[in-house]
């Protein structure tokens, strides 16, 4: 069956086409989708899932579909309606892409009932999709028995550092297995787990609302899932940084993280150490534009938050750590300033104590993380300046160590020993902090 | 000269007697009303630190951050709140009891004062711990958010909202106890009235140049920004 247009469809339609692979392609704020996605999409159905029926889902998509279409009337493409006004209805403060929960879950809803075994789902807006990236999405979920295909991205040193610096680290240690890009921008997805999360009653929850691919990789690593990452290449969207920028960005994706850990917290607490993800794809080195950095800029938004946000840090940090991190700042400027990784540690999970143990703080304990994290990545980028990819991956490796190595002290601080006023840690598992620090 | 010594003597003593006949016996079981009342408070704290568990009591406490904001350890437990005011609760009913014995119009009034003032006083305390809340969250909220942007003096900013919250709150709670409400009134509206003043001068004549170079820096060209947002991907 084909169709010489596309066909226009609400996700409770009932004569959608079934088909044994999706394409999914999640479609811009303002409902465009670039048309290089789409091709990418058309090509890979015809060139590597030729035998089996295709189905291209466009969720979110808004006025008329690239001209592109008009090369592949063999593909098979529906497209889902926008959210509506409703369900983008979000409290204050948020600023967020409440569009994107909703967009995906119709793409999901109408995946599953076309009986599709896997989906693989990208964004319209990024510009360097390929027809491989579909293929590498969902060629684990259909050979190889996956459930949750995470992307691998190739990105310049300095790109992605809350992934590198927050999220990847965290991740890692609670669920023990190495994936890159737990954020999931694209993802690959098999009909069991998409079952499973259309189950879920509530996708207007936070971190589904504001993160959905970091939940539903929380969900297929917490509920036991075989996940693995496919290595994409490198990935140019368009606007990167959401409106309230840093501050506000690093709150999302830190408030989701830690309100993610109470969902699984038996199964995080249960695992130890991190063994490699299995990973499909060819990893590659190309050049990549170099990222600006602002250094300094960076060091003075750490150092003023020392001398002014002491006050915040002071709810979340003990005081061994507020105290490092002041040893810390008094070294900023120097060729001694160093942002270890275990005081970096320390402060996210302090943070994430104070998080659970704070509800009503949040709205300003989170964006108080800020000027610290800009603290870690000037050291960071100082520390990298003259490194190759692969040292710069030991220094993230090293980090994600560090986390590991601490993970009962988050055990520890989230089970509601050792508060703020408390100055060192208790508890027989709980690492010491290093002598440099204290 | 002595007998009138004697009925002087005498008149003080019959009226220490009819004192003490009169007042004597209602002082002691106002005592033993105020002893009674004491055991009670006693024993209802006792007994809520056992039985009252206060779970769900608890989870507000923790959620809405009153819990930090009263004690600073975070460690308040609901349990402790309700035997608290369970104890003062009855010992402030035994003594407006143990007052009544007297029956005189001063105690009356005093009773009938305590009990129509006691609701409007905990609603007033209840306006002013709100107003501590949300003077500590705001303040609070400020010093990030200029921390943030790079404002000159963050814990200035959020000194001036603290008070300016605090200030709003006593001048609520002032009207509503009816406790010289035009002088917190006028007071508010001339400090506010002023401040403002003040600031739009020092604005209009200091500051205007750093404000506009503030402006300028954040605002920017609009490719300039998104060129800025696209290269530098946090994410």
């Amino acid at each position: 069956m084909a169709f010489e247009t596309p066909i226009e469809a609400s996700p409770a339609a009932v004569d959608l086409p079934p088909a044994d692979v999706v394409a999914g392609i999640v479609a811009a704020a303002g409902g465009e989708v670039h048309p290089g996605v789409l091709r990418a999409a058309c090509l890979s159905l015809e060139k590597y899932f030729p035998q089996v029926p295709g189905l291209i889902l466009v969720s979110g998509a808004a006025g008329e579909m690239p001209d592109v279409l008009l090369e592949f009337p063999e593909c098979r493409i529906v497209l889902l309606p926008p959210a509506s006004r409703a369900s983008a209805v979000f409290p204050f403060p948020f600023h967020g892409t409440p569009w994107k929960a909703e967009a995906l879950r119709n793409l999901l809803r109408v995946a599953s009932r076309t009986g599709a075994r896997g989906c693989a789902v990208v964004h319209g807006d990024v510009r360097t999709v390929t027809p491989e990236w579909f293929e590498l999405l969902l060629r684990p979920v259909l050979l190889g028995g996956y459930d949750w295909v995470a992307p691998r991205y190739h990105r310049h040193k300095y790109d992605g550092a809350i992934t590198h610096s927050l999220a990847y680290p965290l991740m890692r240690a609670l669920y023990g297995l190495q994936l890159r890009e737990p954020l999931a921008w694209e993802f690959g997805i098999s009909d069991r787990l998409m079952q499973r999360l259309l189950a879920e009653d509530d996708w207007n929850r936070p971190p589904i609302r504001i993160t959905p691919g970091l939940w539903m990789t929380s969900v297929a690593l917490g509920e036991g899932y075989r996940v693995c990452q496919s290595f994409l290449g490198a990935r140019h969207w368009g606007p990167s940084a959401p409106e309230g920028g840093l501050p506000a960005m690093l709150s999302q994706i830190a408030d989701s993280l830690f309100d993610l850990l109470d969902d699984y917290a038996p199964v995080w607490r249960a695992r130890n150490g991190s063994r490699p993800a299995d990973c499909f794809g060819h990893r590659f080195d190309l050049a990549l534009d170099p990222t600006p950095r602002g250094v300094d800029s960076m060091l003075a938004a750490f150092l003023a938050g020392c001398k002014d946000a002491e006050e915040v840090w002071s709810e979340a940090l003990r005081l061994d750590t507020l105290q490092a991190v002041r040893q810390t700042a008094a070294r900023a400027g120097s060729r001694a300033f160093l942002f270890e990784n275990e005081l970096w540690t320390r402060i996210v999970y302090e943070f994430a104590a104070a998080h659970r143990r704070q509800p009503a703080h949040r709205a300003w304990l989170l964006p108080a993380l800020t000027p610290l994290y800009l603290g870690w990545l000037a050291s960071f980028i100082l520390e990298t300046e003259y490194s190759v990819s692969a040292e710069v991956e030991e220094k993230i490796e090293s980090l994600c160590q560090c986390f590991e190595h601490y993970k009962p002290y988050l055990i520890q601080v989230c089970t509601g020993n050792g508060g703020p006023g408390s100055s060192r840690p208790a508890g027989e598992h709980a690492p010491s902090p290093s002598p440099a620090e204290v | 000269m002595i007998e009138t010594l004697q009925m002087i003597l005498e008149g003080v003593a019959a009226r220490l007697r009819y004192q003490a006949t009169t007042y004597l016996p209602s002082l002691l079981a106002a005592l033993i009303i105020l002893v009674g009342a004491w055991v009670m408070a006693l024993l209802a704290r006792w007994m809520l630190t056992r039985i009252f568990k206060g779970m769900a009591a608890d989870r507000f406490l923790r959620r809405s951050g009153l819990a930090f904001m009263l004690d600073r350890s975070g460690r308040l437990r609901a349990t402790r709140l309700a035997a608290q005011s369970a104890y003062w609760l009855i010992l402030i009913a035994g003594f407006l009891t143990g007052l009544s014995v007297f029956d005189t119009d001063l105690t009356s009034q005093i009773t009938q004062s305590f009990v129509f003032l006691l609701p409007r006083l905990v609603l007033g305390g209840l306006i002013l711990l709100a107003g501590v809340w949300l003077s500590q969250y705001l303040g609070r909220s400020v010093l990030v958010w200029a921390v943030n942007e790079g404002l000159p003096s963050p814990r200035r900013l959020a000194t001036a909202v603290r008070i300016l919250v605090m200030f709003v709150a006593v001048v609520v709670t002032a009207d509503y106890l009816n406790f010289a409400r035009h002088i917190f009134l006028a007071a508010f509206i001339i400090l506010v009235g002023g401040a403002v003043l003040a600031a739009s001068l020092a604005f209009g004549l200091g500051g205007r140049d750093a404000m506009r170079r503030w402006v300028e820096q954040r605002c920017g060209a609009p490719e300039e920004r998104a060129e800025e947002r696209s290269l530098w991907n946090h994410l």
